[in-house]
């Protein structure tokens, strides 16, 4: 195993990189492009954690909007009915998510296939019919509102969008962080095996069904979270728009497009698509031209390249193959010349 | 020729199977089998195609649920309940006929996370490394395992089963598409596995695998048991010549 | 009691459409072994391309029905040769996506090339029915109802008493042995695609005098059809059926007893309760190969 080098290039990077982007709300002058800004930080966030299920489990998830939507409208119900603080109401959110993750998982991921993405269109749909149905608590189709009274961290209310940046930052930061020591532990490295054959793995003692339930539940709660702070960054919420399936197809692309099952596709992919979504949507109208979109990349990402933009990025193996080779000609010295002992590698 | 070195404990089987059935569409594909394995035992299950070997190693493995008739395990009895994880993890290894690697990941990351199952990342580590040497494929331990030849293909199946602590390995057709060396180093191979106290069933068409490796064979033909015996014994036998030429041609 | 039987009567006949997409589904499944997210936006464009055939002849849907059905196998023949074909053999979680990408692209396509003001396909019989005691059948609905099950008949006979039917179950068995005995797979594919397709284009054909023709009316028909597909279980032209019925008659009661919009609540509590309990769907034999 290689050793972790603190003071690695990669490290220093990411310490430049996050140090321009403390910077950028400074410099940048204007609340429109801050709020670009805040949005491709906060579908990087969303992005990321579907990829827990969707890249490094390899199950396509179609209901995350769903779960944005536990999350803000816990937020929401619990603060405007009771002035209970976002932060406050959070584990509400991630409760809830946790046990619908729990529910669909156990219904589908005993199955291979399709199932588990028919479950989830079907999930996210019932979900957006149920809050407009039960209007009394969510003020159905009609959505809800959150009225300014002043800043507040607490009440996660702001004059501007700059403090939503930083939100948005720090919050993409800690989910990077803990992804990352996910695809580390057990559980990652299962889910790895998973993806890669999931037959071979059952047959060597892992139980698929589990880890990819673990995963799911992660997914969620993470997302219940980012929905939450979405929705006060957005001070409305509605079931068309927060439980949409376009909402879920954004999440999705933008992972997809970005780097299926990579810490830094999200992250890419967020920052070209969402960018390109709003530029689009100036251009050819805010329905039908720039909603196309979503769909013609993710068909055109998948035929061409089902890696993502990531993967442009990414010196080709190369050394994959001189591995093979040196290791091929040493295995032929060895045959040629009767069983002997080889060090070389 | 080796001698195998067998660690037997007196009456223990690692492995029974009675009375073993199953149907597939009203068609018997096994019916009745009855076997034993003693620990440390390599048993040949061979028979012509379509006799049922790779069904029952299935339902051994748990990917089949018989419609009669016991396994027992280790002294376990086997039911639907044990999933073909939980098999695993009682010390049923079983491989592919076509090799199963994680084409997404190294080969040491293959044998690694199969070895984090039952141990710290410390000890996997060295676990991992220990089974590379043992198997031969330490060269190509960073390599992408999707990239492997077909014979390391299948030493990083072993290999990988290595990883789950297994008392018994069931190779199904393991020396299918090897040349003469590539066999020879295998049944080295097998033998090491053997050595270390594992049971071994070995399914296999090519004969001189039988005769190499196994200690005793059973002979399949049509879901049913036909003989049983010593390697050589059953080889010469005229029922089983006749099965096999009467059957189908591999 | 009689609201609870004349909503059967209706879920029934509804069923029906769903069945008819849910049979295309089937069909692609069987022989590709990839579920068609798409279907529901097939199903708006052949309510489009009925429009503007009718727009053209002036003749009344169902007149229509051999040229639409005609329009819906050259679009499916095209968008499968340029989205589809490609990752075909790409394992794995490739067709979910391409295939929800089409269903999105589709969708979105019909906002950009028509503005979004509903429109009608005008129809004679829309609001007829027939009596039978004191509960009323519709006509469109018996009509579509009919029609699908003439075009299941259709592909059963296609499937059982031809020699490319055939070869499509042999496909589906296995397409690598399918190869071997000289079925030209790749024809085989595209055939069952433009096949299912056609039937959901058509479904859309057979609503038009029930719905406006508009992108949105599509949407129910997107997810519905998969689950009745999954209830009755994956790969079985009957469960599909079955599934697609019953779904219906779901819709139908829970909207007529609890609220007409809580409809596809139901059909999901019954999918999830039918998933949970029996995997495989109803009568489905189950796609696992060891």
């Amino acid at each position: 195993m290689r050793k972790y080098k603190l003071l690695s290039i990669k490290n220093i990077a990411l310490v430049v990189l996050v140090a321009v982007m403390a910077v950028i709300p400074l410099i940048v002058k204007g609340n429109y492009i801050i709020s670009i800004f805040v949005s491709c930080l906060i579908f990087a966030s969303l992005g990321s954690a579907w990829n827990i299920i969707g890249g490094y489990g390899a199950q396509i998830s179609w209901c995350h909007s769903a779960f944005v939507t536990i999350g803000a409208y816990s937020n929401f119900i619990l603060s405007v009915n009771f002035g209970i603080s976002p932060f406050l109401s959070m584990p509400i959110g991630m409760l809830i998510s946790f046990i619908f993750a729990t529910i669909i998982g156990h219904g589908t991921f005993k199955l291979r296939g399709a199932y588990f993405s028919i479950a989830t269109i079907a999930f996210a749909e019932s979900l957006r019919i149920a809050i407009q149905y039960f209007d009394k608590l969510t003020k159905g189709a009609a959505g809800i509102y959150v009225t300014y009274t002043g800043s507040s961290f607490s009440k996660l209310t702001f004059k501007n969008d700059i403090p939503f940046y930083y939100i948005a930052l720090v919050l993409l930061i800690l989910i990077v962080i803990i992804i990352y020591r996910f695809t580390k532990s057990k559980t990652g490295h299962y889910l790895g095996a998973i993806k890669g054959n999931e037959d071979a793995a059952e047959s060597l003692g892992i139980e698929a069904f589990k880890v990819k339930l673990t995963a799911f539940q992660l997914s969620a709660i993470f997302t219940s979270v980012i929905g939450a702070i979405y929705g006060s960054y957005l001070t409305y919420i509605a079931p068309s728009s927060t439980c949409g399936f376009d909402l879920s197809i954004k999440i999705g692309v933008v992972a997809i497009v970005g780097g299926i099952g990579t810490i830094a596709g999200p992250i890419i992919g967020a920052f070209i698509f969402i960018p390109l979504i709003e530029i689009a949507s100036k251009l050819l109208g805010q329905i039908g031209g720039s909603q196309m979109l979503y769909g013609l990349l993710l068909i055109i990402i998948v035929i061409f390249r089902p890696e993502g933009v990531v993967s442009l990025f990414k010196r080709k193996s190369k050394k994959d193959d001189v591995v093979g080779e040196t290791a091929k000609i040493n295995e032929e010295t060895k045959n040629g010349q009767g069983r002997k002992e080889n060090k070389n590698g | 020729m080796d001698r195998v070195e067998r660690r037997i404990k007196m009456g223990k089987n690692i492995l029974e199977v009675k009375d073993l059935s199953i149907s597939f569409a009203g068609i018997k594909a096994v019916q009745n089998l009855n076997f034993h394995l003693e620990q440390g035992e390599v048993l040949a299950l061979i028979g012509p195609n379509g006799s049922g070997k790779s069904t029952t190693v299935n339902m051994i493995s748990g990917v089949y649920t018989p419609n009669k008739g016991d396994i027992v395990f280790d002294g376990h009895h086997l039911n639907s309940k044990q999933t073909v994880p939980l098999r695993a993890k009682l010390g049923i290894g079983r491989t592919f006929q076509t090799p199963k690697p994680f084409a997404n990941l190294s080969v040491y990351e293959n044998i690694f996370t199969i070895a984090l199952q039952k141990n710290s990342y410390a000890n996997a580590d060295k676990i991992t490394n220990d089974i590379l040497d043992m198997s031969k494929l330490a060269p190509f331990k960073d390599m992408n395992s999707g990239k492997l030849s077909i014979e390391k293909r299948k030493w990083m199946d072993l290999a990988r089963i290595l990883a789950t602590e297994p008392k018994l390995i069931m190779m199904d057709e393991v020396m299918a598409g090897l040349n003469p060396s590539e066999m020879e180093e295998s049944f080295e191979f097998i033998r090491n596995i053997n050595r270390r106290g594992i049971s071994i069933l070995f399914i296999e068409h090519v004969m001189k695998a039988v005769t190499s490796v196994c200690t005793r064979a059973i002979v399949l033909n049509q879901g049913q048991l036909l003989f049983e015996g010593e390697p050589k014994e059953v080889l010469s036998n005229p029922l089983v010549i006749k099965a096999y030429i009467g059957g189908s041609e591999k | 009691m009689w609201i609870f039987i004349q909503s059967l009567i209706n879920g029934l006949l509804a069923g029906g459409v769903y069945a008819l997409i849910g049979v295309g589904i089937t069909i692609v499944f069987g022989v590709m072994k990839i579920v068609n997210f798409a279907a529901g936006a097939y199903l708006v464009w052949g309510m489009y391309f009925t429009y503007l055939w009718y727009q053209v002849t002036g003749l009344n849907a169902y007149l229509l029905i051999p040229l639409v059905a005609m329009t819906m196998i050259i679009f499916g023949f095209a968008t499968f040769k340029l989205t589809i074909k490609p990752v075909l053999n790409t394992g794995g979680t490739a067709f979910i996506l391409v295939t929800v990408g089409l269903s999105f692209l589709l969708q979105n396509l019909i906002e950009v090339f028509f503005d979004p003001t509903p429109r009608t396909v005008p129809s004679s019989i829309k609001l007829s029915s027939l009596q039978i005691g004191s509960f009323s059948i519709g006509l469109p609905r018996l009509i579509a109802f009919a029609a699908m099950l003439v075009l299941v008949l259709f592909v059963n006979l296609l499937l059982n008493k031809t020699l490319f039917g055939r070869a499509m179950k042999a496909t589906s068995e296995s397409s690598v042995i399918a190869r071997m005995l000289g079925i030209n797979t790749d024809r085989t594919y595209t055939i069952a695609f433009i096949i299912g397709i056609t039937f959901a284009g058509l479904a859309g054909l057979l609503i038009t005098p029930l719905y406006y023709v508009t992108a949105t009316s599509g949407k129910i028909f997107s997810t519905v059809p998969l689950m009745a597909v999954v209830l009755g279980g994956l790969g079985n032209i009957k469960g599909a059926l079955i599934g697609g019925l019953l779904v219906g008659v779901v819709e139908a009661v829970v909207g007529s007893q609890l609220s007409p919009d809580l409809g596809p609540v139901g059909i999901t509590l019954l999918f999830l309760v039918v998933v949970y309990l029996k995997p495989k769907g109803l009568f489905g034999k189950g796609e696992r190969t060891a």
